[in-house]
């Protein structure tokens, strides 16, 4: 007879290895089923070396700063997923062949790498308003515990600054943040002096929380500062969700069975049915569980849900940040170059809370350039390579990036369905649209305006806005709104899907409305508030 | 085959000289060449006279390059050009072409000046040579 597991979690990104590390802890038996794409050939390749160390010593840097296949020298128009390094192209392997998605307006990035997204998280933390959480559709009071836990499991280094009540306002137990690199701390001496005025236009610059390490945790070691987060995190001080499942491996409550696609589950008297498809031999497998958490990000979950109802055509609403790049120039850092313990990741964030409450908060992080390699930004020029290369490596200490993300509300032009499709692994595929209205789209110009005027004033020059195609941002959610009547495709507010007893969504598919501010801790925090829910009606 | 591969090495070599102004290693040319195949890149029967000319020196090269920019710059040839950029710079041995210097903000405000200055010139001359004479043989 076939073991009956507790617990299964579907996916082991973010949520999933969250919502497995939340049960596994609470003693119980978890399986993990997962695709479980891994590649380890290209992170064995990075030497433990800083940035500049490796362009100058290392003779095979071109195996992972171009890959292989070349991979890396990317010519054609950028799309979603298209700014992954080498080493994380194995992040969106198989998606097309396993997980096609339909769609003239609407690209959105999925996953099927163990870890998941989170594979190429910038590590970016943020605590929700009071007042996002209730918009989310999210109890502030049961979602400050489940932060507090995040923060202590993963280490998050931050501070409580300007941006402090957008970024880690309420945690405790912070590490401390990693030295800002010299054009960063440029901004902030300016935002220094110019405070006041960009404060009364509703402008707030801080320091990002982080999920990385200033000293060891959990076997994972402090950073050094490096400056190779985009290519490699062999030293593990930047948190990855693959961390977890491996550091749950250990525990003989704990089963991770990677290769497996979950097509659907089945309610049955005593517990949860889960079907699966092998990827290698495409053999159907059934799963026994008492109870399933569903965290293999908002439009897998969505498709299994689907799938499981026979609802076919069924229309899910979907949500996604509005996002925009925005490259400037600092002149006052022009030809000024520091090399040692540097960091690649953001390290400031310029808030718009236009309102002054901590509700429709407009953020965008700044970063640098300098390791994402020269002849990328070159290609935009409209010049001969030579000169192109030249002025690029000139103003390259100057360049400041700004990616902006808007908050985003559901409408009625934002949707998937799916459908089916005799073709396909599991016979059908998704589809979906994505517009915004002409009010979102002014909203969305606007905040694009008062954004180049603040860069301005903090000495930064904008010298194009690019909006990214719809679902270029990575950020997904609401699929199956939170709601507190038992209407079918949503969420009970516990986390169990409606209509279900043993079903319960860990991912961000119950999220009413996105805040601009980076998604991944507040989705972690969630499957962990939910597996703690799921756990209370098990006991 | 191997003529071409000796061709494309060649290549590669009058490139590097256009790029960084001296001639890449032997290494680094089968690199390309590597690329080159993996890529798949192939040029358009209407490029190749293009082509031809700037691998006569770096000036044409300058020249076809900087107008394809303006004029077509998802073009084949620039393809060629920009692999062997990203060749170059992620090479221990060319990297210093391509990390920022630590220079006064005046020398660098006269260096983009400079560079500018150049890129502008070569940009007008190749537009005028392609819309010329290059579209012409092309067609």
């Amino acid at each position: 007879m076939q073991k009956q597991y507790e617990f299964i979690v579907v996916g082991s990104g973010a949520t999933g290895a969250i919502a497995a590390r939340t049960l596994v802890e609470a003693g119980k038996e978890t399986l993990v089923l997962d695709p479980g794409i891994w590649n380890e050939e290209k992170r064995k390749l990075i030497p433990d070396m800083d940035w500049e160390a490796i362009r100058r010593k290392e003779k095979q840097q071109h195996r992972f700063f171009l890959g292989d296949d070349y991979e890396g020298i990317v010519w054609e128009e950028s799309r979603v997923g298209s700014q992954l390094t080498p080493p994380r192209i194995y992040l969106k392997e198989k998606v097309e062949e396993w997980m096609e998605f339909q769609s003239q307006r609407f690209f959105p990035f999925e996953s099927m790498a163990k870890g998941g997204l989170g594979g190429g998280w910038g590590g970016g933390c943020f605590v929700f308003s009071d007042a996002e959480l209730q918009k989310c559709g999210l109890n502030p009071v049961a979602m400050a515990k489940s932060y507090q836990q995040l923060a202590d499991w993963i280490g998050i280094s931050g501070t409580m600054d300007d941006g402090g009540k957008y970024t880690v306002g309420g945690l405790q137990n912070l590490h401390e943040p990693m030295a800002l690199n010299p054009s960063m701390k440029l901004l902030f001496d300016r935002y220094g002096k110019k405070k006041k005025k960009l404060n009364e236009s509703g402008f707030w610059l801080g320091r990002s929380g982080m999920a990385i390490l200033s000293k060891p945790l959990e076997g994972r070691s402090a950073s050094k500062g490096f400056e190779m987060e985009f290519w490699g995190d062999n030293d593990k001080s930047i948190y990855r969700s693959w961390m977890t499942i491996d550091q749950l491996k250990s525990s003989p409550h704990f089963t991770y069975a990677d290769g497996w696609m979950v097509s659907h589950f089945k309610e049955t008297e005593d517990g949860v049915c889960v079907s699966a498809i092998s990827l290698k031999s495409r053999e159907k497998v059934e799963f026994k569980c008492k109870k399933v958490i569903l965290a293999a990000g908002v439009l897998s979950t969505a498709r299994i849900v689907l799938r499981s109802m026979g609802a076919y055509q069924k229309r899910l609403p979907v949500l996604c940040n509005p996002y925009t790049y925005m490259p400037t120039l600092n002149w006052s850092n022009l030809g000024k170059v520091s090399n040692s313990n540097r960091s690649g990741l953001c390290q400031a964030m310029l808030f718009y809370d236009q309102n002054g409450n901590n509700e429709t908060v407009a953020q965008a992080a700044l970063y640098e350039y300098r390791q994402l390699l020269l002849f990328k930004l070159a290609k935009e020029a409209p010049l001969g390579f030579r000169y192109s290369k030249e002025i690029m490596r000139a103003l390259e200490s100057s360049f400041v990036i700004a990616g902006i993300h808007h908050p985003e509300e559901a409408g009625k032009d934002k949707w998937i369905n799916l459908i089916e499709a005799e073709n396909q692994i599991f016979g059908d595929c998704m589809q979906g649209d994505y517009r915004h209205s002409a009010l979102e789209e002014d909203l969305i110009q606007k905040t694009e305006s008062e954004y180049k005027k603040a860069l301005f004033k903090l000495g930064c020059i904008p010298i194009k806005s690019i909006r990214t195609p719809q679902g270029g941002s990575i950020h997904y959610a609401g699929t199956l709104p939170f709601s507190e009547s038992d209407e079918p495709f949503s969420t009970q507010l516990d986390g169990s899907l409606s209509g279900f007893s043993n079903v319960y969504v860990g991912d961000g598919s119950g999220f009413r409305y996105l805040p601009a501010k980076g998604l991944t801790l507040s989705l972690m925090a969630n499957a962990n508030r939910v597996a703690l829910e799921a756990l209370r009606t098990m006991d | 085959m191997v003529n071409q591969q000796f061709e494309l090495e060649k290549e590669a070599k009058q490139i590097s000289r256009y790029l960084i102004g001296k001639e890449c290693t032997g290494e680094l040319a089968q690199r390309y060449v590597e690329a080159h195949q993996k890529l798949k890149i192939e040029l358009l029967s209407a490029e190749e006279f293009l082509w031809k000319k700037a691998l006569k020196s770096r000036f044409w090269m300058a020249c076809v390059d900087s107008g394809l920019a303006f004029i077509r710059p998802k073009s084949q040839i620039r393809r060629k050009i920009f692999v062997m950029l990203a060749l170059l710079e992620a090479s221990v041995d060319y990297c210093d072409e391509f990390l920022s210097e630590k220079k006064s903000r005046f020398f660098m405000l006269v260096y983009l000046t400079r560079q500018g200055i150049k890129a502008l010139f070569f940009a007008v001359v190749g537009v005028v040579f392609i819309k010329i004479y290059g579209d012409a043989k092309a067609i």
